[in-house]
């Protein structure tokens, strides 16, 4: 159960969110971005062992999408949290 | 009695009556089982799990592995606890397992005649041949032969619960370490919390005869304890086991409850900035033959059971312990407690072999000037050093690493937020314990901005003596819950399983309820001497929580039965209470599901609620369903991005049907976007989408557009929804007093009007799920009782028939109308639903992209049918197959489709079904086979559109 | 001809607890409208994180683009959407209130920092909900309509894993600069 630095509310049981996959690689309405690109974007994954920039809706607390970066093997959090330390 | 007059930590005013086996013994508050059992004189306490060899108490502490019975008590019976953790209570029948007849007359001791033939690895020999042995001969026989206790069936009466808590720095363990850090850690105002999982704190120090500070080593941890208990910022738990480090400074801990409290046991979910790990360590046994005899025991158990316990656990004792201290502490407490003592072997001294059955009586060894020796005793004091307790360090994945310095496994330095101290990293000393753990208190305060940064120097650990015992050959216990011998791991090396992690599940050492925590560490070392690898190298395989067994009935807490999940109700389900409704759960809700008249089935309830919406009047909650407020400006163009069809020209006033697509273009939800103003618009979702619809919207409108102007806000469960449908709805409608033009013109299907039904605020939106004149009517939920009293009044003059689950699904078939889960199911597109037409090719939305994929616009895919009876007459089987030819003779055959649905539809009398089907749009009217092998059944099918009844939807204008 | 229409309770909630800690739970209706605006406008109004209870108006902000607030304010950069009859508001009163319901909510209402706030959005087992308390004894919460009955069972069944709080460890001396846990 990680500790996730919501930048409202500060840092929350994971129960409290409902995870949102790794950050999307393009913007979700793009004219230019053709078939394959999407395919790319959305099936070709890199499941790198390190950090990865993905995002998580706070449900049980403020309802906001917030941006985290976590590392994969060792679950520790690279964003800087709310407040400092705690 | 094998008592002490005085002395111990027990209360020998009161006595307490308990039975072994059906024989009554008596012991105090304060004992535990063993401490009893040994104090009655009982030494044989199990029957090991393969060879059925006599075992007794060989420590004091959860790495019990031997000493396992069944305690009853008046809740019940719980088997597999070890006797050494479960403080004794009056009334307690404690029995013995995995014996038969008896634990003296074993039957099952034969099979250690048979003792080679079930060497390591024999589970897996057997298994390979012949196949069939295993099931009908092997497993039978492997069961009856082996295994622990009996699982009490009585349904469990016992309350548990699930609880939390947070602070800034949890202390695990209170021995001299954990007390030390405790107490370091409350003065500074941290917010401290103490797990001690004994019923006392106090650890080592309680079987202590040091002095600290010219206080006795019992005196000191009291006064410590009494300081910690006084503090208004510490919270200090004993009888509570921390089993398990989790993410970020998690742990979890089990408190047992003392009898008579509410709850058994809570389960504890503590969430501490810092964690200060000071568990101890594990006396590590010596492995020699014939180790595991009754009476052999742990020296510091033994200490523990003298101090503590005031046991007098024999008469006369062979001390084997090499480290000087260590044995100087062993023989005054034999001393102490009037044993004789039989000999005190020397470092390099090679035990042979020990005699007795069921208890030792007499140990041989051979002496470093190469003389053999031989004494009889009925107790053995061993011990081959300490092994720390740093599994809850090593759970979280990173590896303890072999000091040959101290002869164990230490965890690496870490700036984690657990910190082993003390015993736990190494260090035995009494006064080196109490500064580690000032000092590990004082640092994770530094860290935690709650203390100024000391530079203090944390002790060494301890080191081992350079040698200890030698050995004979014969059966040498490694794993004693496991009965894995020293040959059992030389036998592994051979035959090739010499990676750390196959020696383990070749020869299970370490696998059995005690997790291998008094084996690991010999059973490395034993590695290492047969292989002449250094035993850094080897390694050790992966820690995991639970540090000692839990209860299921712990990690479950309330989540039982209804308890096990919310239960979202509707507003109208106490009206429809009332109204005889029967309910059902579907996901999270309770459902409406059919109104039953006394008498009924549910067949012919579900058929006459049919007949009367599609004639007559029906009224139906659709409350469940998302309902999701968009306001502002860039309203309008935030739901054009979101679904796939165009509805940029939709008027006030008016609503549209609408699919949204998922990124990859498959169909997510269906719903309703009505316009009640140029900028305010009243969305649906799903009942089962609800909730990820909502996120979706939020998604969009947060990150991926947070350009655009817009306004969301869920009212789900602010506003009840009671559907009114058949052809007397308007009739009804009329009749609620609207202040509203309610006449077809004013009111046309698919509009959305605001206004008062009888000075009730509502929204009604002129929709039909069922194919009938339908309006479904919104009404803030505290109004629907109101609400349902009027309608049910004001509609009996046209015989209103309220309706639930059941019947709307009939309905719905009989459309062809989509519902999520069946039809909508994920991997379909709008087209493969019949709704090609809809998808925009003017705009941009969420999923247009791979919806191009080339694979997603083949005109052949498995699009929506509806399906007849080839003969009118013979059911469809549900979740039958499509094929073109008839059932084979079992082998595979070519599908071609599925149903989705199947029905007898009261409305058309006949069976109808919906379904895909490979090019369906292409095959009206083809017959085909629907076979359903589960059921038996193959049925001759026709091909139609999916909907059966009123095609043209005459119905809704009328 | 409208009648005054009142609101039906979502639950059966009123009167005590089941079990010795002798909490009483009622169910108070609480008209909620929710209003959106841009963080900005709404910082001027209240901060994020606050409760601000007037005579008349009751304000809650949990959420950066929205307050909740029991009367409306003539704001008009601020939309206004009813949510009161999807809201069910709860009282629970007891002086063990707070300490029981930390026992089961995700984030710890006694930590430092929601000393001076004494609200907070989170979730107590499975129930999202809103809770606010001017002191430890007589709390507000707010879940959804559809799980109020529901919510109101479940706090039954906790209330009864409890035992009398031991009269021997209450009220202990407070070390100095110790953070006081007792509300």
């Amino acid at each position: 159960m990680l500790l996730i630095p919501c930048p409202h509310c500060g840092p929350r049981d994971e129960g409290e969110f409902t995870y949102g996959g790794p950050k999307s690689r393009l913007p979700a309405l793009d004219l230019t971005a053709d078939t394959q690109d999407w395919h790319r974007a959305l099936h070709v994954g890199r499941n790198a062992r390190g950090p990865l920039t993905e995002i998580w809706y706070h449900s049980s607390g403020c309802e906001t999408w917030i941006e985290v970066t976590r590392d994969t093997a060792t679950h520790q959090i690279l964003n800087k949290a709310k407040g400092g330390s705690t | 009695m094998s008592r002490l007059s005085d002395g111990g930590m027990i209360d020998r005013e009161t006595t307490l009556n308990f039975t072994f086996d059906g024989q009554p013994m008596v012991g105090h508050p304060g004992d535990t089982i063993a401490s009893a059992l040994l104090a009655n004189g009982q030494h044989l306490v199990a029957r090991s799990i393969k060879y059925h060899r006599p075992r007794g108490i060989m420590s004091a502490g959860l790495e019990e592995p031997s000493a396992l019975v069944t305690v009853k008590d008046e809740t019940g019976s719980t088997p597999n606890l070890k006797v050494t953790e479960v403080s004794l209570r009056d009334g307690l029948e404690v029995s013995s397992q995995n014996n038969w007849p008896s634990l003296t007359h074993d039957r099952g001791a034969t099979l250690a005649l048979g003792g080679k033939s079930l060497s390591s690895g024999f589970y897996y020999k057997t298994f390979k041949w012949p196949r069939k042995a295993w099931q009908t001969t092997y497993a039978p026989i492997i069961r009856k032969a082996a295994g622990h206790g009996e699982v009490d069936a009585t349904p469990d009466t016992a309350l548990y619960d699930k609880r939390r808590k947070a602070c800034d720095v949890l202390v695990i363990g209170s021995g001299a370490t954990g007390l030390s850090a405790a107490i370091t850690a409350a003065q500074s105002g941290a917010t401290t919390i103490v797990l001690e999982q004994d019923s006392i704190l106090g650890g080592t120090l309680l079987s202590s005869d040091a002095t600290i500070a010219e206080q006795t080593a019992t005196h000191w941890a009291e006064d410590a304890a009494d300081a910690l208990v006084s503090l208004s910022n510490v919270t200090v738990m004993t009888s509570t086991l921390a089993f398990g480090q989790y993410d970020h400074g998690l742990v979890q801990a089990v408190e047992q409850q003392t009898a008579g409290s509410a709850a058994r046991s809570i389960l504890w979910k503590i969430r501490a900035q810092k964690i200060i790990l000071a568990a101890g360590a594990i006396e590590r046994p010596i492995v020699f033959p014939g180790n595991d005899r009754p009476g052999i025991m742990l020296a510091g158990a033994l200490q523990t059971y003298v101090r503590r316990f005031a046991v007098v656990p024999g008469k006369r004792a062979v001390v084997a312990v090499a480290e000087p201290n260590a044995r100087a502490d062993t023989i005054r407490a034999l001393e102490h407690a009037g044993v004789e003592i039989a000999a005190c072997l020397n470092a390099g001294d090679q035990i042979l072999s020990t005699q007795g059955r069921l208890r030792v009586s007499g140990l041989t060894w051979r002496n470093t000037q190469g003389h053999r020796q031989k004494v009889t005793c009925d107790l053995v004091a061993m011990s081959a050093g300490w092994m720390p307790t740093a599994h809850l360090f090593a759970q979280m994945g990173q590896p303890l690493e072999f000091d040959a310095y101290t002869q164990s496994l230490l965890p690496p330095q870490t700036d984690g937020p657990l910190r082993p101290v003390g015993g736990a990293r190494g260090v035995l000393n009494l006064r080196d314990c109490i500064a580690d753990g000032k000092i590990a208190a004082h640092q994770v305060l530094a860290e935690l901005q709650m203390h100024k940064h000391l530079s203090l120097t944390p002790p060494a650990s301890t080191a081992r003596p350079p040698q200890g015992f030698g050995s004979g050959k014969g059966k040498a216990f490694v794993d004693f819950q496991n009965d894995v011998t020293r040959d059992d791991i030389a036998l592994a090396q051979r035959e090739g399983y010499t990676d750390i992690e196959l020696t383990k599940r070749y020869t299970t050492l370490g696998m059995g309820t005690d997790q291998g925590k008094t084996s690991w560490t010999n059973g490395i070392l034993e590695i290492a001497a047969l292989t002449g690898e250094d035993p850094a190298k080897i390694g050790h395989t992966t820690y995991r929580p639970a540090y000692s067994p839990v209860s299921l009935g712990t990690l479950i807490g309330t989540e039982v039965g209804e308890q096990m999940l919310p239960t979202r109700r509707t507003p109208f389900h106490g009206g429809f209470e009332k109204l005889g409704c029967v309910y059902q759960t579907s996901g999270d809700w309770l459902y409406s599901r059919y109104f039953p008249k006394a008498g009924e089935t549910m067949e012919q309830a579900i058929t006459r609620e049919c007949h009367a919406v599609r004639r007559g009047l029906g009224c139906v909650d659709m409350s469940t369903l998302g309902k999701i407020d968009v306001k502002g400006p860039d309203a309008l163009e935030f739901l054009s991005r979101l679904y796939c069809n165009n509805f940029a020209k939709i008027k006030v006033g008016r609503l549209r049907y609408a699919l949204m697509l998922r990124e990859d273009g498959y169909v997510f939800d269906d719903g309703t976007i009505a316009r009640l103003s140029d900028t305010h618009f009243m969305v649906t979702a799903t009942t089962a989408n609800a909730g990820s619809v909502w996120r979706h919207m939020r998604k969009s409108a947060q990150l991926d557009w947070p350009e655009l102007d817009v306004v969301l806000t869920s009212v789900s469960d602010h506003w009840a929804s009671l559907a009114i449908a058949g052809p007397h709805a308007r009739n009804l409608l009329t009749a609620l007093n609207p202040d509203f033009d309610v006449s077809r013109p004013g009111f046309p299907f698919a509009s959305v009007r605001a206004g008062h039904l009888g000075g009730l605020p509502v929204r009604v939106f002129s929709v039909s799920f069922s194919g009938e004149l339908s309006y479904e009517i919104n009404v803030p939920a505290g109004f629907a009782d109101t609400l349902l009293s009027r309608v049910i009044a004001g509609g009996e003059q046209w015989d209103i028939t309220p309706y639930g689950l059941e019947t709307l699904d009939v309905l719905r078939i009989e459309k062809g109308h989509l519902s999520i889960g069946t039809e909508v199911d994920g991997r379909r597109t709008p087209a493969d639903l019949g709704l090609g037409g809809m998808v925009s090719h003017t705009k941009d939305f969420v999923g247009r992209a791979l919806l191009q994929r080339k694979a997603l616009q083949k005109d052949n895919r498995a699009q929506l049918v509806g399906l007849e009876s080839k003969d009118g007459a013979t059911p469809i089987p549900i979740a039958a197959h499509l094929s073109t030819t008839p059932l084979g003779n079992g082998g595979p055959m070519q599908t071609c489709g599925y149903l989705t649905a199947a029905i007898h539809s009261p409305t058309l009398d006949h069976p109808i079904a919906l379904a895909f089907l490979e090019d369906g749009q292409n095959r009206t009217g083809e017959v085909l086979w629907a076979h359903s092998p589960i059921a038996g059944k193959s049925v001759q099918v026709r091909v139609t559109a999916p909907c059966a009844y009123d095609p043209k939807g005459e119905r809704l204008n009328a | 001809m409208p009648e005054i229409l009142r609101p039906q309770p979502a639950s059966d909630a009123t009167g005590f607890l089941a079990g010795p800690l002798g909490l009483r739970l009622d169910e108070v209706f609480l008209p909620l409208k929710s209003l959106s605006a841009a963080p900005e406008v709404l910082d001027t109004i209240l901060e994020f994180g606050q409760v601000r209870q007037t005579d008349d108006l009751l304000l809650l902000r949990f959420w950066p683009d929205v307050i909740w607030a029991s009367g409306s304010l003539s704001d008009p950069a601020v939309h206004v959407t009813e949510i009161g009859h999807g809201t069910t508001r709860f009282r629970l009163r007891g002086v063990e209130a707070l300490h029981f319901l930390s026992n089961y909510t995700r984030a710890d209402l006694f930590a430092a920092k929601l000393l001076q706030a004494r609200a907070i959005r989170t979730s107590l087992n499975h129930y999202d909900c809103v809770i606010w308390w001017a002191n430890t004894r007589d709390i507000h919460l707010i879940v959804d309509r559809s799980v109020a009955q529901s919510f109101a069972d479940h706090l039954q069944t906790l209330a009864q894993r409890h035992d009398c709080t031991d009269p021997l460890t209450l009220p202990r001396p407070v070390a100095p600069d110790a953070p006081d846990r007792r509300g």
